[in-house]
This record gives structure tokens, sequence and C-alpha cells, in this order.
């Protein structure tokens, strides 16, 4: 594949008598309808020379060296490093967003890198990077770019990751699980109204992915970030935690993750971190064995406890990991309860 | 844009509805690229320098 789509449905009804026809953007839900020269809401796929392109493939903007902790991955090869790229571009228009100057930025208005994928998998192994992540921004939107260089890394034997929002079209999103190692998807609530007003999407085609990476038998954590007043009542919290017992399993990761005030969210105060302990025990007692809280400091919250015996596994500030006693086998050295994930 | 344009998108964002339960938006002149915008981008772009991939960035995931 290459930077040009496929991804697209001709609408001849409107077409006869142009120069070029009229084109609906298959990607994601929202189904841009474009003429020649426009580009979809994400900024990045532009309908150019006959067909919708995604100008940024290859061309990140962000490039960078995380812990794997970072992306939020708790049960994925703890303590290592993913090669972490992003271009401009998302689909979605949170108020909230903390990349907000990648996210929502024209591409030629970023500095880019050119990075074909085959370089993209030099780079990661120069760097010693056992993992490329696809990430920052939304990796979905730059899904020719994502899916080859996926592809490069697993032939290399690299593991692929993907950090999303999860809004796309199943036809697509299912390719993609098919040479992703892992993905953690953020849930931004379990509301469409909030997703409608705050995210400019739904969550009906979230829900829809996170089953597709479940069916897809690839390793699966969910984010939340709690915003105060916005998605931080166990009211709209708790059905969240239900809806991955039931669908994803309880051995599913969740991550509650603080919000600090960004962009255009500028008025609310930061997550109080007493309100996401509440809704850490909601969401255990809603049955998830795995309920981590981020981004604050040094939270036990933030440990991997066994949920047989209680012992500490893998214990973290921040994004170090500290002590981690999870062979490769994933056992509890106490009990011997397998812990969901892939260890190292 | 012109009359036939608006009606055209609007049909568009209908028919796309009805057909496929997708949650169409419509193009619009605020969301046209500039014409140039392939060389906007090469003038935008920088080699890659592996010494400058700094370990941790604010960007968050």
């Amino acid at each position: 594949m290459s930077a040009l789509s496929s991804i697209s449905s001709e609408l001849r009804l409107l077409s006869p008598g142009r120069r070029r026809p009229v084109l609906r953007c298959d990607l994601c839900p929202k189904g841009c309808v474009l003429h020649e020269g426009q580009r979809g809401e994400c900024r990045i796929r532009v309908y150019l020379d006959g067909a919708i392109r995604a100008v940024t493939y290859g061309l990140p903007s962000a490039i960078h060296l995380d812990p794997v902790e970072k992306k939020p991955f708790y049960h994925f090869h703890p303590a290592r490093q993913a090669f972490s790229v992003a271009t401009a571009g998302c689909n979605l228009h949170c108020a909230n967003c903390q990349n907000w100057t990648l996210s929502q930025a024209n591409p030629e208005s970023l500095d880019n890198t050119p990075l074909s994928p085959d370089e993209l998998v030099t780079a990661a192994q120069r760097m010693g990077a056992p993992m490329i992540a696809f990430t920052y921004s939304e990796p979905l939107v730059f899904y020719e770019y994502t899916l080859d260089g996926s592809r490069a890394a697993r032939q290399a034997g690299i593991d692929p990751l993907l950090v999303s929002a999860g809004y796309a079209n199943p036809g697509p999103v299912r390719e993609l699980f098919k040479v992703i190692s892992a993905a953690t998807i953020d849930v931004k609530a379990f509301d469409d109204g909030f997703y409608r007003k705050v995210c400019k999407a739904s969550l009906k085609p979230v829900l829809n992915t996170l089953v597709l990476a479940k069916e897809a038998g690839i390793w699966l954590e969910v984010s939340t970030l709690v915003i105060p007043t916005l998605n931080d009542s166990p009211a709209m919290f708790t059905p969240l935690a239900k809806w991955i017992v039931s669908n994803l399993g309880k051995d599913t990761p969740l991550h509650l993750l603080r919000y600090y005030p960004q962009y255009r969210l500028q008025n609310l105060p930061p997550t109080p971190a007493s309100t996401l302990r509440n809704l850490a025990d909601e969401a255990h007692a809603a049955g998830l064995h795995y309920v981590y809280i981020g981004n604050v400091e040094g939270d036990p919250a933030s440990d991997t406890r066994c949920p047989h015996c209680g012992t500490v596994l893998v214990r973290r500030v921040g994004y170090v990991v500290l002590r981690d006693l999870l062979g490769r086998d994933g056992k509890c050295p106490n009990c011997g309860t397998v812990i969901a994930g892939v260890w190292s | 844009m012109t009359r036939r344009d608006w009606l055209a998108g609007a049909a568009a964002l209908a028919l796309s509805a009805a057909l496929t339960g997708c949650e169409p938006r419509r193009g619009d002149p605020m969301r046209a690229a500039p014409p140039n915008l392939m060389a906007l981008l090469r003038a935008r772009s920088r080699p890659f320098d592996l010494h400058h991939v700094a370990p941790g960035t604010a960007l968050a995931g």
C-alpha cells in the first residue's frame, strides 16, 4: 500500500458533468464527502489527483522513545522502550485534547521527518527498541502508514503497537488488527452525548473497535481520561466497567487517567485523586481484575497486584518499573495464578 | 461554493447516511487544502537524525 488510498467510494449520482467524481472517505464513520482539493475532518486525508490520499504518509511530526508504560500498556512487556511516532491529524476534536498541537494541526503547519515504513524499523532497531508505537495523535487517520509500518515491524520481529481512540470503520480496523501486536483504546466516556458534545464523534464505533480487537486476539488495554464534572460520575462510569467485563473480559486492564486542564477545557480543575480512587473501586466491584490510576505519581493503584492473593507483582512509580516479579509465564510467584498479559 | 455544489453536498450527506448508516460530514471551502499542499509538506521536511530522538516527551500517549 502507499499514500494513495482506496478506502473511498465514488458518489456517482453527484458526479456527472464534473471533471472528477465526488468521493466519500470510508475510513471512519464520519464519511467525509469530498470534492477535489478538499480535505476531510481529520485534516490529512485529502482528495488530490483523483484519489483520497493520506498526505502525511511517511512524514511523522513526532518521533520519540517512550517507556511502554506511558502509552499506557501495563501488561505488555513491562519496562521496555517503544519507538513512538505520529503524524498530524485526528478525526476527533476533543475539547480536552492533551496533544492538540499535533492532532488539531494542519500537516503543512508542522515540521515533519521523512521516514518510510522500512526506515522506521531501521531507526527503532538502532535505538534498541523492541516495539514501534503509533500513538500521540490518531494512528487510524494516517492509516496506511500505520498499516505498512506495522507490517514492516512485524517482519523484522518488532511488535507494532496501536494507541488510538478507536473511531473507525470495521473493515480497515479488521485489516490493521491482523498485524498489530497490542492496542490501547481510549474510551472517552460511556455516553454518546459526551462523545458528540466534547469530541464531535460517537460512542458505538469505538465499542465496535474494542470488540474487534478482542476477536482478533491482540493484547488489549482500555484507558479513560476522567474529567471533573463531565465524565466522573459513577452513574456514567460504572456501565463502562460492566460493559468491559461482559464484552472484553474481566482480565482487560483499565486505566483511569487524571485530567489536567488543556486546550479548550482550561476552566476545569485537575481530577482529584479521590475521584479516581472511587471510580477504581467501582470498576473492581464491577468485576475487573486490573484497574490502574494514571497521571498520579506514586499512587499504589499503578501497581499490578495478583487478583487472587493480592501480592504486588509489578511495582511502578510514574512510568518507571521498580520491581517485576512476573516471569515469562506470567504466574504469581506466591499463589501461581496466571496474570493476563504478554510478559517478558 | 456554488448553489449546485451546496445541493450536491447536502444530497451526498443524506445518501451516505441512508445507505451506510455512517455519520457523514460534508466537505466545505474551509477545509480546502492549499493547491500546493505537497510542496508545502516537502518544504517543512527535516532529515531524520537519530541523535535528536530524545527519550520521553511532553506529549501524552
